[in-house]
């Protein structure tokens, strides 16, 4: 299909909006409420171009233009909106760059929009960021003839606690209202009123926690704010750094923005493969452990109480501490470690010749995932089996939503996702009947269309040879459908082993199905790939208080009601004073991932970087680096010695290259992860009680200040006092 | 260069002799500033309420060419704002050292709050002591921090080595200065 | 006490008028809202729950349909309910300084209503009778057009006195309690489920 703008030709697929056609040109068209992943509706009327097409005539041919010999273009009497526009074979597109009815309709369009919008920008989170802004700035006559009263509304409306809404900005884009309503699927969100007074409200008391933030995102105006972020910097104080969140197995692209040393903010990114631009609330809002109350310098138990320590105090303790355990030693990490810290440690315990390593949380055998999230947001049928994806995978359910409305995925244009998909419709019509839930009650009950309320491990079994009319209802959805998938979750998977894998194997062949299994830990894919398993004769996490001595990293057993310790020394390394570091004999700062660089593995075995944000960490280190201090003090030499090393080692092992890893992660199925009885069952949980938001707990940041002014009284607000001694 | 020349030059030296002398002996004697002058900078309030005119918004800070300044904002308590709306700022810093006075900052500000003052007594000891916070820079506040500094520790009242001719510009708001 | 709880014939009939689908039942909020009002003069944020759940759709939609359309009220109005058009035309117009005449005279604030239970007052998004601007419209009644401040005050009185002035423009098509709609001079217009034939076997398109 050929079509015109400004005089470029350009080739485009059938199906493409009129605004697509222009970005793809390389031209421009302001636009507020068009968004790549919601149904283009054309509220704001920003968008508009000249277009005109040409017109057969009786004998079927092009009417042509006399003067020219090409086909006569008949222009369309108004400018149209592009966004809701499709263009067609020789349709010729005109922007404001050539047209002055278009600029002038879209700079009054523009004036219509900033009626009412307050001048506040100064005060409001979104400037220096903001769509109407930006566009305002290029579109706008930079003047408006308006001499009423605005329009006044509540600037300061919380919708939940962490959303806040300024009435007064916003500018019926219906961006979130089409949100909630599209990817969610949760209708709490709408217009009330109508006319210049319409604004944003719920009747539902409040947003539901569970991915309510996107909105924040994608208004174009500072309506909607993240009140977990508010006021915390200007959009360009901010220290951007994209990276992958690690808080669950799905591996969401995030962009960190810190200021001072502090987190302030998690925005999406986009990764059409993985999360597209959608993060849960818990990746975007509970961030706040890595800035507040962390641990910045090395503890060692000085008669009986922890002090505050050098590294090299520590290293010498931990040295007086290992001494006498030779190789019972435990060495145990979060799985939400990275690869390379995985090697780490598997290095070392390799040269201290222990058998007892360990990552929690694990399943005593993990499926390999043959899906990928793309193959479940494009499926014709779901089967999710013992999985509460609100607490392990929320993003998952979303592409499961996305599934039921169509699967549609964006097309890529020239200019990246299509803005303005005109196959999304308002109000899309949803397939419920394609989902079948299986396990406890969880948020997605609501869209499936098959409930079996059931639970333990032996639901898999029972799929395979059902026993109830639900179950044979479910099998048959998977059998007769062409891309089915079936999703399964901690309830299943904890009592897994290989007989579980060979059923799981035999019945996604018996129905053609792909499988998605959902890891016990963000990163436990991988690090369970890395033999980081318990060896002959070695001791798994759960049974830490028999190992001789112990090193853990980022775990906190004696909050999970195991035995906070081994049975003679134990070495916490930590972001936090934990209520295990409480009870450790040498405390050893850690660093959060969000300031980490290296490697992780999602669920569906895709290779994803981690990028270092510059958080103020004191002297925390990296499990890399704490594993340097700890070989010292066992007295061996680690092959692993930095990211490098890490790096190097993991490809000469295992083959992984990892060093020149894209932005987007590699698609890369991951070794199979080694079996271990675990001793423990793991129970998911997204939300961690440091994750919680507690804006009032945050300390100025800038120090001496305070230690300045007491050093002699500040007159703050003084009398005027006589000037001089005159 | 003859002899002629040296009592022209004579003759020039020996008229400056009965005019009124152009140096003023600075400290014991005030200078003269025009009010343009661009000096230690001072926030501003609103008269009528009191509340503070800085919004936090940080722009100063983006206009600063010399990256002096750093603002930090925070919520306004309803009940007993700092500022007027949402928005103050908590912590507003200038660093004296980076400064270069130029004014950007002023002109920066959608609020007037900053404003360039004629104080030019800054001369200090340590670094972090030229790092003016709002406490030093509130109008009200008078003169610099070694000078207040100096006058709480002598007892004496605080003195200001320059008077303004006319007064304090109109944008410092509440600003008295030596005329 | 729910309010559809003991009326299900009503339910039933409402819901046979349109598809038997999820898309429409939601069809049907518009008449649960107006059997609702008829009822009981306003519905509640408790009716609106109920209907949200009728209709398998949440209360903020229910809302949203009822604020768009300023015949629905959320709060008790009064005996006579008037609506001022406060959108462009009426505004160049006057009515702003209509509505602040009627609320001083009147003594009422949106949202409330008068001491003795006679006025209650809204401001209104735009009415359609732009040409006849200031409008103001009596409860369901009609449109009173070309709305002077004298205007206003002998519309009051007439209130007073509980003797409305026939409007300048009464509403043109009303429904009956029947579903069946007529015009204001007695002639039926539109159709009834009433007339409901069957299609004609083969159908012709």
């Amino acid at each position: 299909m050929k079509v015109t703008i400004d005089g470029i030709p350009v080739d485009l697929p059938a199906g493409t909006s009129a605004l697509d056609a222009v970005f793809h040109a390389g031209r421009d068209v302001p636009y507020f409420c068009a968004h790549p992943y919601l149904s283009p509706v054309g509220a704001c009327r920003m968008c508009l171009v000249e277009a005109g097409t040409p017109r057969k005539g009786k004998d079927g041919a092009f009417e042509l233009d006399e003067a020219t010999g090409q086909p006569k273009i008949f222009w369309m009497p108004k400018p149209m909106a592009s966004c809701t526009l499709q263009a067609t074979e020789g349709m010729h597109i005109r922007t404001a760059k050539t047209s002055d009815v278009v600029a002038k309709a879209q700079a009054g369009m523009m004036e219509f929009t900033l009626l009412n919008h307050p001048l506040d920008c100064p005060t409001c989170d979104k400037g220096g960021a903001c769509e109407l802004q930006d566009r305002a700035f290029e579109y706008g006559y930079g003047a408006s003839r308006y001499g009423f009263d605005r329009r006044h509304a509540d600037k300061h409306y919380a919708l939940s606690d962490f959303i806040i809404l300024d009435q007064e900005r916003c500018i019926h884009c219906k961006r979130c209202v089409r949100y909630f309503e599209e990817v969610p699927g949760q209708e709490v969100l709408d217009f009330i009123e109508r006319g210049g007074h319409t604004f944003i409200d719920t009747e539902e008391g409040g947003l539901p926690v569970g991915f309510q933030g996107n909105i924040a995102d994608i208004c174009p105006v500072g309506a909607l704010l993240d009140n977990v972020a508010r006021f915390r910097g200007r959009n360009w104080e901010y220290d951007h750094t994209p990276t992958t969140c690690t808080l669950c197995p799905v591996g969401c692209s995030i962009t960190v923005d810190a200021r001072n040393g502090r987190l302030e903010r998690v925005v999406a990114g986009e990764h059409r493969d993985v999360n597209e631009v959608w993060i849960c609330d818990a990746g975007r809002f509970g961030h706040v452990f890595a800035t507040e109350e962390r641990l910045t310098v090395p503890l060692v138990r000085v008669g009986g109480e922890l002090r505050e320590a050098t590294w090299d105090q520590a290293i010498e303790a931990m040295r007086q501490g290992f001494s006498g355990h030779g190789s019972n030693v435990g060495l145990y990490l979060s799985a939400d470690s990275t690869l390379e810290e995985g090697a780490a440690l598997v290095a070392l315990a390799e040269a201290v010749g222990t058998p007892s390593r360990d990552h929690w949380p694990r399943y005593p055998h993990t499926p390999m995932s043959t899906a990928t999230l793309t193959d479940v947001a494009t499926a014709d049928a779901l089967v999710v089996l013992g999985a509460d994806l609100g607490e392990e995978a929320p993003v998952v359910e979303l592409r499961i939503l996305e599934a039921l409305r169509g699967g549609l995925l964006p097309a890529e244009f020239a200019h990246g996702t299509a803005i303005a998909d005109l196959r999304l419709t308002e109000r899309p019509a949803r397939t419920p009947e394609k989902l079948a839930v299986i396990g406890r009650e969880s948020r997605l009950w609501r869209h499936a269309g098959l409930r079996v309320p059931a639970e333990g491990p032996d639901l898999l079994a029972r799929l395979a040879r059902p026993d109830t009319p639900d179950l044979q209802a479910a099998l048959r959805l998977l059998e007769e459908a062409e891309k089915p998938v079936l999703i399964l979750g901690a309830d299943v998977l904890n009592g897994a082993d290989t007989a579980f894998s060979a059923a799981l194997s035999g019945l996604a062949g018996r129905v053609g199905a792909k499988v998605l299994v959902i890891p016990a830990g963000p990163n436990s894919r991988g690090l369970g790939g890395l033999n980081l398993v318990p060896g002959a004769g070695g001791l798994p996490y759960g049974r830490l208080g028999e190992v001789g001595a112990a090193f853990l990293s980022r775990l906190d057993p004696a909050a999970q009601g195991l035995p906070g310790r081994a049975r003679g020394f134990t070495v916490v390394h930590d972001t936090h004073l934990t209520a295990t570091a409480q009870g450790a004999d040498v405390v050893l700062p850690a660093v959060t991932n969000y300031e980490k660089r290296g490697t992780t593995v999602n669920l569906e075995g895709r290779l994803l970087p981690l990028a270092q944000a510059p958080l103020r960490a004191g002297e925390g280190a990296d499990l890399i680096r704490a594993l340097v201090a700890v070989a010292e003090a066992l007295g061996v030499r680690s092959p692993v010695r930095g990211l490098r090393g890490a790096q190097a080692w993991l490809e000469a092992r295992y083959g992984l290259r990892l060093a020149e890893l894209p932005a987007g992660g590699r698609l890369q199925p991951p070794r199979p992860p080694q079996d271990a009885a675990t001793g423990l069952a793991h129970a998911p949980q997204l939300w961690k009680p440091r994750m919680l938001p507690r804006p009032e707990r945050r300390g100025s940041g800038v120090p001496g200040r305070e230690a300045r002014a007491e050093r002699w009284e500040l007159p703050l607000a003084p009398a005027p006092q006589p000037g001089g001694d005159d | 260069m003859s002899v002629l020349d040296i009592a022209k030059g004579m003759g020039v030296t020996l008229s400056k002799l009965f005019q009124k002398p152009v140096t003023v002996s600075y400290p014991e004697e005030r200078v003269t500033l025009q009010p343009r002058f661009r000096g230690r900078h001072v926030l501003t309030r609103h008269p009528d309420t009191g509340l503070e005119k800085c919004i936090g918004c940080s722009l100063c800070a983006a206009a600063c060419p010399a990256y002096a300044i750093y603002v930090e904002a925070a919520e306004n308590d309803p009940l007993n704002p700092t500022s007027p709306g949402e928005r103050y700022a908590k912590v507003y810093e200038i660093n004296m050292l980076r400064c270069i006075f130029c004014g950007l900052c002023e002109e920066a500000c959608p609020t007037g709050a900053v404003v360039l003052g004629n104080e030019f007594e800054l001369a200090d000891y340590r670094y972090g002591d030229l790092v003016y916070g709002k406490e030093d820079m509130l109008v009200g506040v008078d003169g610099s921090l070694p000078q207040r500094r100096e006058a709480a520790r002598t007892g004496r009242p605080l003195r200001r080595g320059f008077r303004v001719e006319g007064g304090a510009r109109p944008e410092l708001e509440g600003v008295e200065y030596p005329s | 006490m729910t309010y559809f709880a003991d009326k299900h014939p009503l339910l039933a009939d409402i819901f046979s008028r349109y598809p038997d689908s999820p898309q429409g039942r939601r069809s049907a909020l518009m008449p649960l809202l107006r059997e609702v009002q008829n009822a009981e003069g306003f519905v509640s944020e408790a009716r609106m729950r109920e209907i949200a759940d009728l209709c398998g759709t949440t209360a903020t939609e229910v809302r949203s349909v009822m604020s768009f359309y300023s015949t629905y009220h959320t709060l008790p109005t009064g005996r006579y309910h008037l609506q001022v058009c406060s959108t462009l035309m009426c505004a160049l117009a006057g009515s702003d300084e209509l509505w602040d005449h009627l609320v001083s005279v009147l003594d009422v604030q949106p949202g409330d209503v008068s001491a003795d239970g006679r006025f209650s007052v809204q401001k209104v998004e735009c009415l359609g009778s732009c040409g006849t601007a200031p409008v103001v419209q009596l409860g369901d009644e009609g449109y009173y057009e070309n709305v002077t401040r004298q205007k206003c005050d002998r519309l009051i009185a007439a209130l007073r006195q509980d003797a409305p002035p026939p409007p300048d423009n009464p509403v043109p098509v009303t429904v009956r309690e029947d579903g069946r709609q007529m015009t204001a001079a007695g002639e039926r217009v539109g159709a009834s489920i009433h007339d409901r034939k069957p299609l004609p076997a083969g159908g012709d398109r």
